[in-house]
């Protein structure tokens, strides 16, 4: 999600000037995204640029509002009917960090994998927490996004669940080639077996 | 499960799919052998799951080979006992070739076997002895030999120091005689040789307190016998003892039977048979005619009537019903686990045949492991109780080891009839159920048919008018057909009763409330459970109420022939010799405290009197007073109802057809011990009596202060037989409150003006109260100089006969009802053992648990035994009422069968749901159930 | 009556082996775990890891080869079968992934259960049943059987039924294993809501998403405790960020 998009759907609810867009955004995204007005500003001023948004005149208090042109309801539009691909998010730091410590010697995989899914279930509670304590109806913009956070958070758990349960079986056959991937087909086929006989 | 089968035959089912329909001849066998791989299937998945749920088997194949075994064993027991005719003749005859019997001094035909013999011709009976050893053997030629046996010899023996004397049949034989041989068992000691030995049977030394080496003397004290053997004979285990020919009382030849056991030189031929009958001797010798045991028929088979055959039909109907609504519960329990199991088949393609053909074949496979078991159980015990058997039912030697092939496979079926039966309903409700929910492995909830219980209350209602209709009629398969369709109805009830009750379980504390709601929400296999109780008891409860309202009214019927307190004593043989009063009173005064002592002295037409004829005396009733009416004729409604109020014909039922009259000769002296009459009333008499008039009990008799008494005397004469009567009117006093048999007292004066003489053969005595069974002895032993004397006391009819009959019903009923609640609760705790986790879970204690055990056991137990209870008491009310409502047009007067509730068997019956109960709680594993969820 | 440092569930070092010799299997391996009211600890763990045998003993219905299990600092080895059971109608509540109601009874007298059990009169138990029912929303079905409720619906019974009367401490396994995820948030909020009232309560999942909600998460592998978080601060302290 980009600011840019965000600043746009708040002016789509009517005119407003730097600071409401802060606290406006920081609601509906509930702090989790926190953003300086310096930011704020300069997007507000590139959307002016490209024809998106037009500052109206200062108010008495000296506050700037703005409002969406056409073509920014039309941009607005476009963003919420095209989904948000894999490859626009930054490259996965964790997935890379794994996969660098299982080829770095001297590292402790397992613990990476542990601490790791500490500090994420960590969060998951958290998030948690703050959907619960978020219990009103109005509040539904706001819990949707808690969720999207927890899935995520889930996903890397259940993630880190699987990196372990492979690390327990990883022997890695010639120490310093590079090994497969822990989690790929052969080691997966493996892996149902055993759990069939531990049980 | 295999389920490839299924899937095949659903190919083969659908004609449509193939191209050219087949024709008609190939489409029959495909049918067949579709029909042939379901089954295999089916039975497949059944004996598989037989073998899975192997409590539920062993509970099924209980309640099936229990009844298998029981008849088995009446059936093989029945069969050994009954002798093949090469087997009844060589135990006749032993090692000798032929037994001859003397029937009497005429000439006789017989047939092949000497089985049946019949007078040749109709010439009159001689009166000549039986024939002598010696000439029946000149009959039978030289070389021959005979020896003589006679049987029937009656012979009472006393062993000292025993007060009790023993009656036996008496078997005079050479027991030495090598012809005898082959006929008894001697066991112990040695064969009598002389007159003064015998040897009894086993039972006989019992009865007599004796010991091999014991002295017994006869009573009549002439005889004394040492006891030198111990014999069996094969064919009567009783009390028996043998008498050396050299003994032979010979006194009592009309009773005793004279035979022969001989030895030939050659064959006995039809020749020689012919000649000994035409002496009155039947030959019983062996024949070469077969005999095949296998085709042997039915007990009573020919003679049966065809009522009696139908209720032997309806009672082993009614006992079917039992098994099956015993076993049902199991199969429907059985069909309620095998849910997910039985959708499968359903998702596979298998149509409602086929399912229900899964479940049928539980049926099926148990019916036939439980025949199978029970039929060699059954074998097995009958060979291994023979010798009791032999001693005790049959008392008599059985032929040999053998089963009866064509009752065994009759019982086999029926049992495996009782096993596809009572898994019929579960797999109906199989093939119906819901596949989606099956699959969820949820149940379909019961749902509440109108239909069945209308056809319940229908059946109930068409049973009850049945019986009452049979009863009325007497006809006992109608009323058994009516009970068997008013049970089944109520069958049909209990689901819907079951319902209504367990929405009123709420009012209930917790574990009735859970075990009432349990039984609701499985009423598939609760309700043949109840039912199954209801059966027993109900069947307990009206046969209990009949046969105690029978007895209440046999004990209205009976009417005692003297006063309470009196005594009647008998001498049992005819005297010459009067018996002297006084040597009676002495006896009785001793012996038994008696107080008065007043000889019957029966009236007699002179008996010395020529030529021969009969002679009677009777009381004449005055015309005006006969009833008009004869019992045995056919009367009209209208005709009936007048004689019930016509107060001429107003006699007691018990002497419809015999209205005898008891005619004695009293002086007055007698009158009271015999009738109980107040003593005003014995004063008015007794001067009736002295003035040489006569007394009655029937005031029916009298006639304007007179009696008519006539004596018929018939006479033969030239060829044609002539009756005199001669009528003679006395002065006559009525006794209507007399208690005892009708009677008329004639004064000694108006006995011998009619004619008459007196013979005393009994005395009523007055005793204190019952005399024993030793007073008795001594009263007998004093007067054993004037030969054998019996003490009778008439207590009336004792309605205490039927007690043990009654607790026999009720304790079967109270072992089905212990069964059947076991049954239920064992299934219910399997049902049940998620709903105990939880619980336990909960924090249910042990406790809790066999409460909840106890009443599941109380629901099933006591709900059965009151819908019993009032089922039985029900058919009762319909049978008696109807039998009283046509007692109620009946003339002569009947009794009406009281309404008696058997309070004994209603006692037990109340107990035994207690007892299944507390039995249920004390057996049930109180022990967390192992959680497989929480493992 | 709790422990001396207010903990409601204590297991010390417990281990527990099925079977004996070379087919032993060792469910748990020391473990050692605490819940004080108002907590709710999740434990994690692929199948088999001793996740569901942990919960067994802590309630009671099985014991522990070595090691001691406290409730409300009451010993449960000192206790024989009846007074575990007592225990379990006074103190511990279960939740399951399904069949946890009696299906003869009604949803009320499946809560009032425990405390019927416990003798207290039919009145009163129907009463704080129904106050109970009312706190999982559900006061005006409590007639109705469970057949006719839907699985969301049971599993709110369960827990009422859990946290019925004085009862202190919950242990759910899997409870929403068997509902969809929007069903299983309800049943867990619900959970949860009762805990911060001040239960204390165990909860055994395999799933990440319902192990969010307890103050704790420990993972179990091969009956091991091999790790756990942190516990965490409220609301306020999360949402000022300070709680990281």
């Amino acid at each position: 999600m980009s600011i840019r998009h965000g600043l746009l759907a708040l002016l789509e609810r009517g005119q407003m000037y730097g600071y409401q867009l802060r606290a406006a955004f920081e609601e509906s995204t509930g702090s989790t995204w926190p953003l300086n007005i310096g930011q704020v500003y300069t997007t507000l001023a590139r959307l002016e640029r490209d024809g998106l948004v037009r500052s109206l005149p200062e108010s008495e208090a000296g506050q700037r509002p703005y409002e969406i042109t056409d073509a920014g309801r039309a941009d607005l539009t476009l963003w919420f009917a095209t989904p948000v691909s894999r490859t626009d998010r930054p490259r996965d730091e964790l997935s890379i960090k794994l996969a660098l410590a299982l080829t770095t010697p001297g590292v402790d995989v397992r613990s990476v994998v542990q601490t790791q899914r500490a500090a994420t279930m960590r969060t998951l509670q958290e998030l948690t927490r703050l959907k619960y304590a978020s219990d009103q109806p109005e509040e539904l913009p706001w819990r949707l996004v808690l969720d999207a956070m927890v899935f995520q958070a889930e996903a890397e758990v259940r993630w880190l669940d699987h990196c372990e349960t492979s690390l327990v079986r990883y022997r890695p056959t010639v120490p310093g080639r590079r090994p497969p991937v822990a989690a790929d087909g052969s080691a997966e086929a493996v892996v149902p077996a055993d759990e069939e006989a531990r049980r | 499960m295999t389920l490839r089968p299924a899937g095949r035959l659903r190919a083969g089912s659908r004609p449509a799919r193939t191209p050219e329909p087949p024709p008609p001849a190939l489409g029959r066998r495909r049918h067949a052998a579709e029909l042939i791989a379901s089954w295999r299937a089916a039975l497949r998945i059944a004996r598989r799951e037989a073998r899975r749920a192997r409590g539920r088997t062993a509970l099924v194949l209980a309640m099936i080979t229990l009844p298998v075994l029981v008849l088995t064993f009446l059936a093989v027991s029945y069969d050994m006992s009954e002798l093949t005719h090469a087997e009844r003749v060589d135990r006749l005859l032993g090692a000798a070739d032929a037994k001859l019997t003397w029937v009497g001094d005429l000439p006789v035909t017989q047939d092949e076997r000497g089985e049946n013999w019949s007078p040749r011709d109709h010439g009159p009976v001689g009166e000549g002895p039986p024939p002598t050893t010696g000439q029946i053997t000149q009959l039978l030629g030289p070389g021959s030999r005979a020896t003589e046996t006679r049987g029937w010899v009656p012979l009472a023996l006393r062993v000292a120091g025993h007060r009790k004397a023993a009656s036996f049949n008496g078997r005079v034989l050479d027991l030495t005689d090598p012809l005898t041989h082959g006929t008894f068992r001697l066991r112990q000691g040695r064969a009598p040789v002389a007159a003064g030995e015998l040897a009894a049977s086993p039972v006989a030394l019992r009865e007599l307190g004796a010991r091999l080496g014991d002295t017994a003397t006869a009573t009549d004290g002439k005889n004394t016998y040492r006891i030198v053997g111990v014999v069996e004979f094969p064919d009567d285990l009783g009390p028996l003892v043998a008498l050396h020919p050299a003994a032979d009382p010979r006194a009592e030849r009309a009773t005793a039977e004279t035979s022969w056991l001989v030895d030939l030189p050659a064959t006995m031929d039809a020749d020689l048979v012919r000649r000994l009958n035409e002496h009155g001797v039947v030959v019983i010798r062996r024949t070469a005619a077969q005999e095949h045991t296998a085709l042997r028929g039915w007990p009573d088979a020919g003679a049966t009537n065809l009522d009696e055959l139908g209720s032997g039909v309806l009672v082993s109907g009614l006992g079917l019903l039992e098994v099956v609504l015993l076993v049902g519960p199991a199969f429907a329990v059985g069909v309620r686990r095998r849910r997910r199991d039985l959708a499968l088949v359903a998702v596979a393609g298998g149509d409602a045949a086929q399912l229900r053909r899964v479940v049928l074949a539980d049926g099926v496979v148990l019916g036939l492991l439980g025949a199978a078991a029970g039929l060699l159980l059954g074998v097995v015990t009958a060979f291994a109780a023979r010798p009791l058997v032999e001693e005790y039912v049959f008392s008599a030697r059985f032929g040999g080891y053998r089963c009866w092939p064509a009752a065994l496979v009759a019982i086999g079926g029926v049992a495996v009839l009782a096993g596809v039966l009572a898994a019929l309903a579960p797999a109906w409700t199989a093939a119906r159920q819901d596949v989606v929910a099956g699959l969820a492995g949820r149940r379909t909830p019961p749902r509440n048919r109108g239909r069945w219980l209308a056809l319940g209350l229908a059946l109930t209602a068409g049973g009850a008018l049945i019986a009452a209709f049979g009863a009325a009629r007497s006809v006992p398969s109608l009323i058994l057909v009516g009970l068997i369709l008013g049970e089944l109805g109520l069958v049909f009830c209990t689901p819907t009763l079951i319902g209504l009750l367990a929405r009123l379980g709420r009012l209930l504390p917790l574990a009735p409330r859970i075990a009432l709601r349990d039984a609701s929400r499985n009423r598939a296999s609760a309700a043949p459970a109840i039912s199954a109780v209801m059966a027993a008891v109900a069947a307990s409860v009206a046969l209990g109420t009949y046969l105690t309202s029978d007895s209440v009214r046999n004990v209205h019927n009976s009417r005692p022939t003297l006063p309470a307190g009196t005594a009647q004593l008998y001498s049992t043989e005819q005297h010459a010799e009067p018996i002297p009063l006084a040597a009676v009173v002495s006896a009785a005064g001793t012996h038994l405290r008696a107080g008065a002592v007043a000889p019957l002295s029966f009236a007699e037409c002179d008996p010395g009197r020529e030529p021969a004829g009969a002679c009677s005396v009777d009381a004449v009733l005055p015309p005006e007073q006969v009833c008009p009416w004869r019992p045995n004729d056919r009367m009209t409604v209208e005709q009936r109802r007048l004689a019930r109020a016509d107060p001429r014909c107003q006699f007691p039922s018990p002497d419809f057809y015999s209205p005898y009259l008891q005619i004695l000769v009293d002086d007055g002296t007698g009158l009271p011990v015999l009738t109980g009459a107040s003593p005003a009333q014995t004063a008015a008499a007794t001067a009736v009596l002295r003035a040489g008039g006569a007394v009655v009990t029937d005031p029916r008799y009298l006639h304007e202060g007179s009696v008519a008494v006539a004596v018929d005397r018939s006479a033969e004469r030239a060829g044609a037989e002539t009756t005199d009567r001669t009528v003679s009117v006395l002065t006559g006093y009525a006794l209507p409150d007399a208690v005892g048999s009708p009677r008329l007292l004639l004064s000694p004066t108006a006995a011998t003006r009619l004619g008459l003489t007196s013979f005393t053969q009994s005395w009523a005595i007055t005793v204190p109260a019952a005399p024993d069974e030793e007073q008795q002895q001594r009263l007998a032993d004093a007067l054993r100089p004037y030969g054998e004397f019996v003490l009778d006391l008439d207590q009336g009819q004792t309605p205490s006969n039927d007690a043990r009959l009654l607790l026999l019903l009720a304790a079967a009923a109270g072992v089905i009802t212990v069964g059947a609640a076991g049954i239920a609760t064992g299934l219910a705790a399997a049902e049940g053992r998620g709903d105990l986790s939880t619980l336990a879970a909960v924090g249910a204690s042990p406790r809790v648990r066999r409460l909840l055990a106890l009443c599941q056991a109380g629901v099933i137990a006591g709900l059965g035994s009151v819908l019993g209870i009032g089922a039985g008491l029900g058919t009762a009310v319909i049978i008696l009422t109807s039998i009283n409502r046509q007692y109620a047009e009946s003339w002569p007067v009947m009794n009406p069968y009281p309404l008696v509730v058997p309070w004994a068997t209603l006692g037990v019956l109340v107990v035994v749901p207690v007892v299944a109960m507390l039995g249920a709680g004390l057996l049930t594993r109180s022990r967390l159930p192992i959680e497989r969820r929480l493992d | 009556m709790s422990g001396a440092d207010g903990t409601i569930l204590d297991v010390r070092d417990v281990h527990r082996t099925h079977g004996a010799g070379p087919a032993a299997v060792h469910a748990l391996r020391g473990v050692s775990l605490a819940v004080r009211p108002g907590e709710l600890v999740a434990v994690m763990g692929p199948s088999g890891s001793g996740k569901s045998t942990l919960l067994a003993l802590a309630g009671g219905l099985d014991s522990p080869t070595a090691g001691e299990v406290r409730v409300d600092g009451q010993p449960l080895a000192a206790l024989d079968r009846r007074g575990l059971a007592r225990l379990r109608r006074r103190r511990v509540g279960y939740i399951f992934q399904d069949l946890n109601l009696l299906g003869s009874l009604t949803a009320v007298e499946n809560v009032a259960l425990p405390l019927e059990l416990d003798g207290t009169g039919v009145r009163r138990a129907r009463a704080l049943a129904l106050a109970a029912l009312a706190e999982v929303n559900l006061a005006e079905l409590g007639d109705r059987f469970p057949d006719q409720l839907s699985g969301g619906q049971q599993q709110r019974v369960a827990i009422a039924r859990a946290l019925v009367g004085e009862r202190r401490l919950v242990l759910a396994d899997e409870p929403t294993g068997a509902l969809d995820s929007q069903t299983g948030e309800a049943v867990l909020h619900l959970l949860r809501r009762r805990v911060d009232a001040g239960a204390g309560g165990l909860l055994v999942t395999h799933e990440a998403r319902h192990a969010g909600w307890a103050d704790r998460v420990v993972f179990l592998r091969d009956g091991v405790l091999v790790d756990s978080t942190a516990p965490l601060g409220s609301v306020e302290q999360l949402l000022s960020g300070s709680g990281r």
